[in-house]
């Protein structure tokens, strides 16, 4: 980079301090001259986790669509209090139609429970954004188990055409639960419903696996474990949740098919079998599985609140530490989904205590990133703005939460519109949005295109807005007595419903949008540079997108929240790093630098 | 590294990455994102831990369900493990150990570099497993013969003759031929075409024949178990009213006392005395738990039912008995694989195992087919976690063996050597673990007392 100094010379300031990114054929490129079919198969059997990344992210974004659409038709159907909409088929009669509604309405809920739990949300970050950037942010070529890593994707779509294909073809009403003794009497198609949710789960613990061998193992020189980004602090905790809970989700489906299939009757009362101990078994995964969902993406946001503020993220330990703790009370909370299921007294009490414990890691987190952002250089990027919306989004689904964990007030909100509010402010407003601002923090590098960003904020207004619209209604209506899984209600609560499904048309449109900005970014957007917003991590020291093997050259391992050694470069619209000025010895960086033109 | 070079070989040949690149300075076993060696072997070990627990969760679940279930109905768990023979059990328990040895010497050959050594003791562990598998083909095909089978098809009879043993038989007949001709083929393969797939069809030879080596074997213990069974009843009548009478102190202590030295007559006098002293604890809390002494049994007869019944109006129990009787058992597991599978392994010598066994399978004895339902809805119970957790053990064990070709594999390719060996020692790991499952399902399901 030239300036130009008072004198009216041109000096290069930074001389030989400045690091080169030497630029490679992309990854997404393919060997010249190879036909479609060539080209399918290197995508499809590759062992790139960057190319695997991309495809689960086109996947988990199918699924996120087809779940999202039967959101929608959940929400139409709600817009009038009699169960009237989903009436296919029906007849004049409207006894019957009715009846028809409500077995579809059940249909769809489950659809959407299941598809957006099973196939997007646990996903979504570790798989998608996780297999891309967690070996970048180590500098490694690649993840420890390559071949796992593919094996792990092969199964999730093995797994999902199961799932949605048994879901969608013959309807499936169980809720996303499956609870016993209706999953094993209903003639619904549990047993292939189960047998993708088994095939998933190794999925999800072959990249769990995957995840924590290459963070303890493939680590560069001089990355210690307190010097990691966040991101990876989050994953591997999620990683550990995935290959410690997902196996015992494993084995009560597999005793769900074998009591669905062969009456083996561990689940079944008549056969002298006990229905809790599914509950107990299922949600010993179920409530880890929230954390699965919910940690890599506050690692999300610990890795782009200080990249905008410019600012060291405040308190790393905490937030490091925050994250193991709260995957460690994740496995002993799961008994605060049966507060009404029997349990004996002290059980309850016990899981109402600490479930309480749970928030004081969440909230650790929730401090620690409003004191980054204090007294930082805050700029409003798109990835900022949904940083930000998660920020007070989890907030509000995490404050709810403890109204849940009380068990007075449980007996009454429990299995009202409370809950459905309350975890989907956790898990979309969290997961969801942390999720949209990691692609939008991250889609420079993964596909070397900049985006709208305008457009992009605008995107995530109405995302915001919709959101709150939609579901804060929700909250009140559970407070009022309005139960959930009901596809009809009594006419006073429908204003507050009719509010819902007009959030559910705002929230659409700004995830469309999002999607179209990003999706016309791919075709017409502007090149990215190596680092467009000055982020310190392993992974924007390589050009973008990345090349097959990540990096020419090994790259400097800093602390990955300094930010002092980072200069914007207006030529390339992005900054480059310097190296450390050794002859500077203690002083801090601002002195010896020129100013930034 | 030479970039360009690097780029650009991975670029056309991605998938293989052992060989396609440009960056020769290392070993063609070192994958190219690894560093160095000890990196790879790391992290290959910390994979395969972490599987193991991920498999420990896995079974966790069961034993969970089987803790419920046990506490929920001990009388059930109590009685129907008398269906199940521990001479069969303990057998397959000293199977597993041999092979874990074996596999765990697998490894030190493969440090040291004896390749011939390193094959023929996966070929040995891989015969164990099809032992193990024989004998466990025996247990499913009585219970199945006996309609001991899960819950819902939970059907006890009382069968004389179904055909079983001429199904055995020609079982035996067809996997022993057909693993004799593939054993034969692998082996005449390897010495020409293809050394690796020679050894690996070899191996799948000899499976087969240890399986149908196993079925010999286990139906012959199992037979004997039953004969021994008839020879008893006709001093059984007397036992069992001394073991009613008497049986709460003397059974505890005697049994805990004399333990290993007077095994094979401690075991007799148990086996003989168990169930009645069973029935006493029944006949306890008789009125909310059904006196497992009329529990349907698949060989029982009407005069044993009788005395039994006799029996269990006596009430000299107290519930140090049934402790002590309980710290007895406990140790048994240790005591009983010695002397048992000694009789077991030689299933000619008829006369000690049919004493032996026959003590064991007495116990089966002696109540009466008579009072079907007395346990309700419960009785299947036991048989559905019985065959849910032998059943998931067994398809690891199947798995294993399928992972032991693969390294039989490789090592007629001359894969391994003391620098690179990691694929057998994660195997390995993954071996014993599916053995350590078996050590404790055995206890769990055939020595409860």
């Amino acid at each position: 980079m030239i300036t130009q100094s008072k004198d009216g010379e041109f000096v290069d300031p930074y001389g030989d301090r400045r690091i080169e990114i030497p630029q490679g054929p992309s990854y997404l490129s393919d060997p010249p001259g190879s036909t479609l079919w060539q080209r399918v198969k290197l995508w499809a059997f590759t062992v790139d986790h960057k190319r695997i990344g991309v495809m689960y992210l086109v996947g988990i974004l199918s699924a996120f669509l087809i779940g999202g659409i039967m959101a929608g038709l959940v929400r139409m159907e709600l817009w009038t209090p009699g169960a009237d909409l989903l009436n296919f088929g029906a007849g004049a009669n409207p006894e019957e139609a009715a009846t028809i509604a409500k077995d579809k309405y059940n249909e769809f809920f489950t659809l959407h429970g299941a598809i957006m739990t099973f196939l997007f949300i646990i996903p979504s970050i570790p798989a998608a954004l996780g297999n891309f950037f967690l070996p970048m942010m180590l500098g490694a070529k690649d993840v420890a188990f390559p071949k796992l890593n593919l094996a792990s994707f092969h199964l999730w779509v093995f797994g999902a055409l199961f799932f949605v294909g048994a879901l969608l073809t013959t309807g499936l009403d169980t809720g996303w639960t499956f609870y016993t003794p209706y999953s094993t009497t209903t003639s619904g198609p549990v047993i292939a419903a189960t047998t993708g949710v088994f095939i998933l789960g190794f999925s999800s613990i072959f990249t769990g696996i995957n995840f924590v061998v290459t963070v303890n193992t493939m680590r560069p020189k001089g990355m210690t474990w307190f010097k990691m980004p966040l991101l990876l602090w989050g994953l591997y905790s999620t990683a550990i949740i995935q290959v410690l809970a997902t196996p015992v989700l494993a084995i009560t489906v597999l005793l769900l098919t074998a009591e669905k299939a062969l009456g083996i009757g561990i689940f079944d009362p008549a056969k002298g079998g006990d229905p809790v101990l599914y509950q107990h078994f299922f949600w010993f995964y179920s409530h880890p599985a929230v954390y699965i969902m919910i940690l890599p993406a506050m690692g999300v946001i610990s890795e782009t609140i200080p990249v905008y503020c410019r600012k060291h993220i405040f308190g790393y330990r905490f937030i490091a530490y925050s994250s193991i703790a709260i995957a460690l009370l994740g496995f002993l909370v799961w008994g605060h989904h049966m507060f009404t299921s029997s349990q004996s007294p002290l059980a309850v009490v016990l899981f109402s205590f600490l479930t309480f414990s749970v928030s004081i890691p969440s909230a650790i987190k929730v401090f620690n990133w409003l004191a980054t952002m204090y007294k930082g250089s805050i700029s409003l990027k798109t990835p900022m703005c949904y940083a930000l919306s998660f920020m007070s989004l989890f907030t509000i689904g995490g404050l709810t939460g403890l109204y849940l964990g009380s068990l007075s007030v449980d007996e009454h909100l429990h299995d009202t519109y409370f809950i459905v509010a309350h975890f989907h402010y956790v898990m979309m407003g969290g997961t969801l949005i942390a999720f949209l601002a990691g692609i939008h923090h991250w889609w420079p590098k993964m596909f070397g295109k900049m985006y709208n960003e305008t457009l992009a904020r605008i995107a995530c207004l109405l995302v915001f807005v919709g959101f709150n619209v939609t579901f804060f209604p929700q909250f009140i209506l559970g407070t009022r007595g309005m139960p959930r899984r009901y596809a009809s209600y009594e006419p006073e609560y429908q204003f507050l419903h009719q509010l819902s499904t007009c959030g559910f048309f705002i929230l659409g449109s700004g995830l469309f949008l999002a999607a179209g900005v990003l999706l016309y970014s791919l075709l017409w957007g502007k090149k990215a540079p190596a680092n467009p917003w000055g982020a310190a991590t392993l992974e924007w020291k390589c050009c973008s997108p990345p090349t097959h093997h990540n990096f020419e050259t090994m790259p400097w391992v800093g602390s990955p929240y300094v930010y002092d050694d980072f200069v914007y470069d207006p030529d390339e619209e992005g900054y480059f790093e310097l190296l450390p000025d050794l002859s500077r010895g203690n002083k801090p960086a601002e002195e010896t630098v020129p100013a930034q033109v | 590294m030479a970039t360009a070079e690097a780029i650009e070989s991975s670029t056309d040949a991605h998938a293989d990455d052992h060989s396609g690149h440009g960056d020769h300075d290392h070993p063609a076993w070192l994958a190219h994102h690894f560093e160095s060696p000890e990196q790879q072997f790391d992290a290959g070990k910390l994979g395969m831990w972490l599987f193991l627990a991920q498999e420990v969760l896995f079974f966790t679940g069961l034993f969970v369900a089987y803790a419920v279930y046990r506490a929920n109905y001990p009388e059930v768990f109590i009685n129907a493990h008398h269906y199940l023979n521990p001479v069969l059990g303990a057998f397959n328990t000293i199977v597993l150990l041999a092979s874990s040895l074996a596999i765990a010497w697998a490894v030190r050959a493969a440090q040291k570099g004896e390749n011939e050594l390193l094959m023929w003791l996966h070929v040995f562990t891989l015969g164990c497993a099809g032992l193990f598998m024989g004998v466990k083909t025996v247990e499913y095909a009585y219970k199945i013969d006996e309609g001991l089978l899960w819950a819902s098809m939970y059907n006890p009879q009382h069968l004389t003759d179904t055909g079983l043993h001429t199904q055995l038989g020609t079982f035996f007949w067809m996997t022993m031929t057909f693993g004799v001709i593939v054993g034969l083929a692998g082996w005449m393969l390897k010495g020409g075409k293809s050394v690796a797939w020679g050894w690996v069809i070899f191996s799948i030879g000899v499976i087969l024949m240890s399986t149908a080596a196993g079925v010999v074997v286990a139906n012959a213990i199992q037979v004997s178990s039953m004969e021994a069974d008839h020879g008893q009843h006709a001093s059984a009548d007397g036992h069992d009213g001394h073991g009613a009478a008497a049986h709460g102190d003397e059974h505890g202590s005697s049994h805990a006392e004399e333990g290993h030295a007077k095994e094979g007559h401690a075991d007799d006098d148990h086996s003989s005395d168990g169930p009645a002293a069973d029935g006493h604890h029944g006949s306890d809390h008789a009125e909310e738990a059904l006196a497992p002494g009329v529990l349907p049994k698949p060989e029982g007869e009407e005069q044993m039912g009788a005395a039994a019944e006799e029996a269990e109006p006596s009430e000299d129990t107290e519930p140090t008995a049934e402790d002590a009787a309980e710290e007895a058992t406990a140790e048994e597991p240790t005591a009983e694989p010695a002397g048992e599978t000694e009789a077991a392994s030689e299933p000619a010598a008829e006369g000690e195992a049919a004493e032996e066994g026959g003590a064991e399978a007495a116990e089966t004895e002696e109540a009466p087919v008579a009072a079907k339902p007395v346990y309700g809805a419960n009785e299947g119970n036991f048989f559905s976690i019985y065959f849910a957790m032998t059943g998931v053990h067994a398809i690891h064990i199947f798995a294993g063996m399928i992972a032991f070709l693969w390294i039989i594999y490789r090592i007629a390719k001359r894969n391994f050597s003391p620098e690179f060996y990691g694929p057998v020692e994660f195997v390995g790991l993954y071996w014993h673990l599916v053995d350590l499952v078996w050590i404790y399902l055995f206890p769990l399901l055939y020595l409860i007392h």
